[in-house]
């Protein structure tokens, strides 16, 4: 058919089914002359017309459930995933199906989830491993845990988590006729597993009570990861980084996600206080059932929600559950009411600091947080801190103030923009040296931390203030950032260099010098981290700004100086300490050439160069750098100086290196002190010390020592970092080591077990972390007997890698003597002599580690005494 | 046929990046969508033009939208919504057909309805393509109605042609494809 033909057929088609139905024929044998087939054509339609037809007529849903229907198995008997039997479906959404499953073998039921239809896009299954990914990263007793994972034959993949056989939060309370206490207990016990994510820079975007559920004992887990967000990963889609929000239930959903914008913390703050307001006033916020979404919309981003104190008051029904008194209720409404504030500045700045406020009313103190209606004013801010914190606050807004006169002042002059740029750098120069007393850790007395705090809670008004000014804002963040990343308080200081950097390609454009600065400088704190994501993510900074850099015409030195730091703490981390080497010589020379550089960032430069001769294993070298450090700065700062003591930490490194263990061992206890008292125990700093100091402690056969020093470091570390963390993980298994080697095989086969299978899991099984643990679980299992299974593990270590990791270059020939024992042990006498025999050379220097030496000769006394007929 | 990677909207966008997320939302709405009918949910609120609305929220974002009016979002989300529902529908056939099925499982329902219905969303995508060629409107109008959900005022304005227009083309439109798809063989 033509068009022509379909419109005079349309035409037709009109004309008649105007007419009732008898009048039809005549009127086209009319209208048509005495074409028939034109009249059967048009005849045709009109009986379609008079008809319904299956397609056609069927709305969008149901035709999206015949298309869809079929691979959701009604009963799935007999059908297996993995080692696990399909018991029944737990529920569907959009990315795919959730089974109750149970694994034979272990008595154990999990949920599992599938991907459904993979083929449709690589972002569907980038955010299906993203939620595995963060399941793996999240190991809290309120979050459901990830099990297993694995793939269909066809691809599909799969993971298991935990099957938590409960209720939803909201639902267990009504049913326990829980008293607000209670509730707000259950509450706590919610945000503290919130925060944890949030300590390990994740973001669960979608927090509803439906994800809350009770089990029988009363512990609530948080499920449902799909659509939380790595605050890592830098350079996502926009999908990633703004909420795969669903309409349909906004009642959870903070205005900010409603409104598609960037969403951070402060969007699980504001859910939380949804959450709350439904336990206290038994009801939602806002009803929104009957609307249609931009109604639901407008609702959630405009109107303000009744108090629950008048929610409750009419009804009398959850209020007489117990007595709540008046001013408990007032305290109530402010509590909900500050976490679901509209503006996300006005919010809670963390669940933390709502922890705390749920902590004050169950105490029976005042909370932190005030009525909004007396408004939010750093005055006000000022009026309930402690003094320390008031006079940073005040010189704050004092800087704030003095800005914003020169800006406005400036504002009509012609070299403006230079101008701004000056004052701008005058006032970052005031908050980073004066205020934020040079961003060093080892300046923070407890009240600086608080004035970091302080600014931090000033920071989200900031954007605000200086509307006019965004590259003032800019530099603000900028100095925020690179305090926070001092004190390595990574997942703040990561929003913060965000903030700097989206500013600065505002009013900069693409190839603003200061938006690659500080992209690069994110680069080196994320290098730095040692957080699983870090490395990749540096990469992906550093691989996305060096070309930007090659572009500009002349760029500051400066910038070539954090490439450089960047590329040589990516370098370290890999294990790459000669490149490493090399990008710090470098980094430094161009340093020279770089005024724009503080003297903290001079000083790092010089202080990773020490650092890297320790990795390459060059004591000698790395002890007269830090000695020559140490005598600059002492004269310069006074001897005991941030950076003198700094420094000292890498004389000791520089001594175990050396194998001088004595003098390392005195060194760290010498300043131990001084880092715990000024950094505290969790500080990644103090955690070097301990670890040069347990490492030293257990090369001289101080084994019990070395092995506290060890658990106290991994227990900060999980604290701090979670236990998948590089750090983590390392120091587990020099605590394993330490544990066998005084003879506590079981302990210590225990926790090199774990550390093996955290690296495994957090870095891959053929990392060189992943090798570094296998062989001290190799040696426990030796001293268990348990010869195989140590023989199997030790078949894949690759000796240069761990060498060039730890910088132990007798790596390789300590797997050959722990090889030599297992022969030994099974009576394969030849190769026991030939691993003992490659393992000889460097245990038999003078210089070799003494429970090394040790084992070598009494292996070849019992290997060269031994009968041949054994 | 038009492969999903490979059509007129990759023209509209030019993204890949983009089109990918697209996609990924109108699935992930249809999916939604057909589990309210399965769970037989008569307080579901969803509806098409739920979904386009919220297809619209999580995309907005994207720079290729930015300048887009909600309007022409509609336009091409519907478009979507077409082609992940085909492209559904044709891997479900085929798969029926032969092996490399991926997750063999013991049926106790049999699949007719789903496969008829299967069959007959590919004829209408071809009955539509033929529609475009003669009367491009008028395609883009059931595109717009039947898988975008747009409303009568909605695709008349995206149309540029009155309210009225919009009823009488639907009705002629709707005849011609039924009666299209009927002498169709089923694909």
């Amino acid at each position: 058919m033509d068009s022509n033909r379909w419109e005079i057929i349309q035409t037709l088609f009109h004309g008649a089914a105007d007419l009732p139905e008898s009048e039809r024929p005549a009127f086209l044998k009319n209208a048509c002359a005495d074409d028939e087939s034109l009249i059967a054509e048009v005849l045709a339609l009109l009986e379609e017309d008079a008809q319904s037809h299956a397609v056609l007529d069927r709305d969008l849903a149901h035709v999206a459930q015949d298309v869809f229907a079929a691979e959701i198995p009604p009963a799935p008997r007999f059908q297996q995933i993995g080692p696990y039997r399909i018991l029944k479906v737990l529920g569907e959404g959009g990315m795919g199906v959730v089974y109750l499953a149970e694994r034979g073998d272990l008595h154990s039921v999990v949920a599992i989830k599938l991907l459904r239809d993979a083929w449709l896009s690589p972002a569907r299954r980038e955010r299906f491993s993203s939620e595995q990914r963060t399941l793996a990263q999240l190991n809290h007793p309120g979050i459901a845990r990830l099990y297993d994972a694995g793939t269909l034959d066809d691809g599909t993949p799969w993971f298991a988590m935990e099957y938590v056989d409960g209720i939803p939060l909201a639902d267990y309370c009504r049913r326990n006729q829980s008293s607000t206490g209670q509730r707000l207990q259950l509450f706590r016990a919610v945000c503290e597993a919130v925060q944890y994510a949030h300590q390990q820079a994740v973001i669960h975007r979608d927090l509803k009570d439906s994800n809350i559920l009770v089990k029988s004992e009363g512990n609530p887990r948080l499920l449902d990861f799909g659509i939380a967000k790595q605050l890592e990963s830098f350079d996502t889609p926009a999908d990633q980084t703004r909420t795969g929000l669903r309409l349909m239930t906004p009642a959870y959903a903070a205005p900010e996600q409603i409104r598609g914008e960037r969403v951070g913390v402060q969007a699980d703050v504001y859910a939380l206080g949804v959450i709350l307001y439904e336990l206290v006033a038994g009801r939602l916020p806002f009803d929104l059932t009957a609307r249609t979404p931009a109604e639901a919309a407008a609702i959630v981003t405009e109107q303000e929600p009744v108090k629950p104190s008048v929610v409750v008051r009419p009804t009398a029904g959850a209020g007489a559950r117990d007595s709540v008194s008046k001013t408990e209720w007032a305290d109530l409404d402010v509590l909900c009411l500050t976490a679901m504030h509209k503006d996300p500045a006005r919010r809670y700045p963390s669940v933390e600091a709502l922890t705390r406020d749920i902590d004050h009313y169950l105490k029976g103190e005042p909370l932190e947080a005030r009525p909004d209606t007396l408004g939010y004013r750093l005055g006000k801010f000022l009026v309930r801190r402690r003094r320390p914190v008031a006079a940073a606050a005040a010189a704050f807004a004092f800087v704030v103030g003095l800005v914003i006169f020169f800006t406005l002042r400036l504002a009509s002059e012609r070299d403006h923009a230079n101008r701004q740029t000056a004052i701008a750098t005058a006032v970052n120069r005031f908050l980073s040296d004066d205020l934020l007393g040079r961003g060093d850790p080892f300046q923070s007395g407890k009240a600086d931390e608080s004035l970091v705090d302080a600014i931090r809670q000033a920071s989200p008004g900031i954007d605000h203030k200086f509307a006019d000014a965004p590259e003032v804002a800019a530099r603000l963040h900028l100095t925020i950032a690179r305090a926070l990343d001092n004190r390595s308080n990574f997942s703040d200081a990561r929003q913060e260099f965000e903030r700097a950097h989206a500013l600065f390609l505002e009013t900069g454009g693409p190839l603003s010098e200061d938006a690659v600065a500080v992209q690069l400088q994110r680069a080196v704190m994320e290098a730095r981290s040692f957080q699983p994501q870090g490395i990749a993510t540096a990469k992906s900074l550093v691989a996305a700004q060096e070309p930007l850099l090659a572009r500009i015409p002349h760029p500051r030195a400066e910038l070539k100086v954090w490439l450089l730091t960047a590329k040589g703490l990516i370098a370290l981390v890999e294990s790459d300490a000669k490149s490493a080497n090399h990008y710090f010589e470098e980094a430094v020379d161009a340093s020279s050439r770089a005024p724009e550089l503080d003297e903290i960032a001079r000083f790092n430069l010089r202080q990773r160069l020490a650092f890297t001769y320790i990795r390459l294993g060059d004591g000698a070298t790395a002890e007269r750098l830090a000695r020559q450090l140490i005598a600059a700065y002492s004269s310069l700062k006074g001897p005991d100086s941030p950076y003198v003591l700094r420094v000292r930490l890498n004389l000791a490194q520089a001594f175990m290196i050396e194998r001088k263990f004595p003098e390392a061992v005195q060194e760290a206890n010498e300043i131990y002190p001084i880092f715990l008292s000024k950094l505290g125990p969790d500080h990644e700093l103090t955690m070097q010390l301990l670890a040069t100091r347990a490492q030293s402690e257990g090369s001289l056969g101080q084994f019990d020592d070395s092995v506290r020093d060890d658990l106290i470091i991994y227990n900060a570390a999980v604290k701090k970092q979670g236990p998948l963390a590089f750090y983590s993980i390392a120091t587990l298994s020099d605590a394993s080591v330490g544990q066998c080697r005084a003879d506590h095989f079981a302990d210590g086969e225990r926790s090199a077990r774990q550390a093996h299978e955290a690296s495994v899991k957090a870095f891959g099984p053929r990392s060189a972390l992943a090798e570094g643990t296998a062989l001290p679980w190799a040696n426990c299992l030796i001293g268990l007997g348990r010869l195989d299974d140590a023989s199997r593990l030790l078949e894949g270590i690759d000796g240069k890698v761990v060498a060039e990791l730890t910088g132990d270059p007798d790596w390789g020939a300590a797997v050959s003597l722990a090889q030599a024992e297992i022969a030994l042990r099974q009576g394969r006498l030849v190769e026991a002599r030939k691993s003992l025999e490659s393992a000889r050379p460097a245990f038999s220097r003078p210089d070799a580690e003494a429970y090394q030496k040790r084992k070598l000769d009494e292996l070849s006394e019992m290997i060269y005494h031994r009968p041949p007929s054994q | 046929m038009p492969r999903i990677e490979s059509n007129e909207l990759g023209s509209m966008m030019g993204d890949r990046g983009t089109l990918d997320r697209l996609f990924s939302a109108a699935y992930e709405e249809l999916r939604r969508l057909a589990a309210t009918v399965r769970r037989d949910d008569p307080g579901a609120t969803l509806s098409p033009t739920a979904l386009v609305n919220e297809a619209w929220l999580k995309l907005a974002g994207s720079p290729q939208f930015a300048s887009a009016s909600r309007l022409h979002f509609k336009r091409i989300a519907a478009r979507a919504m077409r082609q992940v529902l085909v492209e559904a529908a044709r891997r479900r056939n085929a798969s029926k057909r032969g092996p490399g099925q991926a997750f063999i499982v013991t049926f106790d329902e049999p699949l007719a309805e789903g496969a008829v219905s299967g069959s007959n969303l590919l004829a209408l995508d071809v009955a539509l393509d033929e529609l475009a060629r003669i009367h491009p409107r008028q395609a883009t109008m059931v595109e717009a109605r039947f898988f975008g959900g747009l409303d009568l005022g909605e695709t008349a304005a995206l149309l540029d042609v009155s309210e009225a227009t919009i009823l009488r083309d639907w009705r002629a439109a709707r005849a011609w494809l039924a009666h299209e798809l009927r002498q169709m063989p089923s694909p």
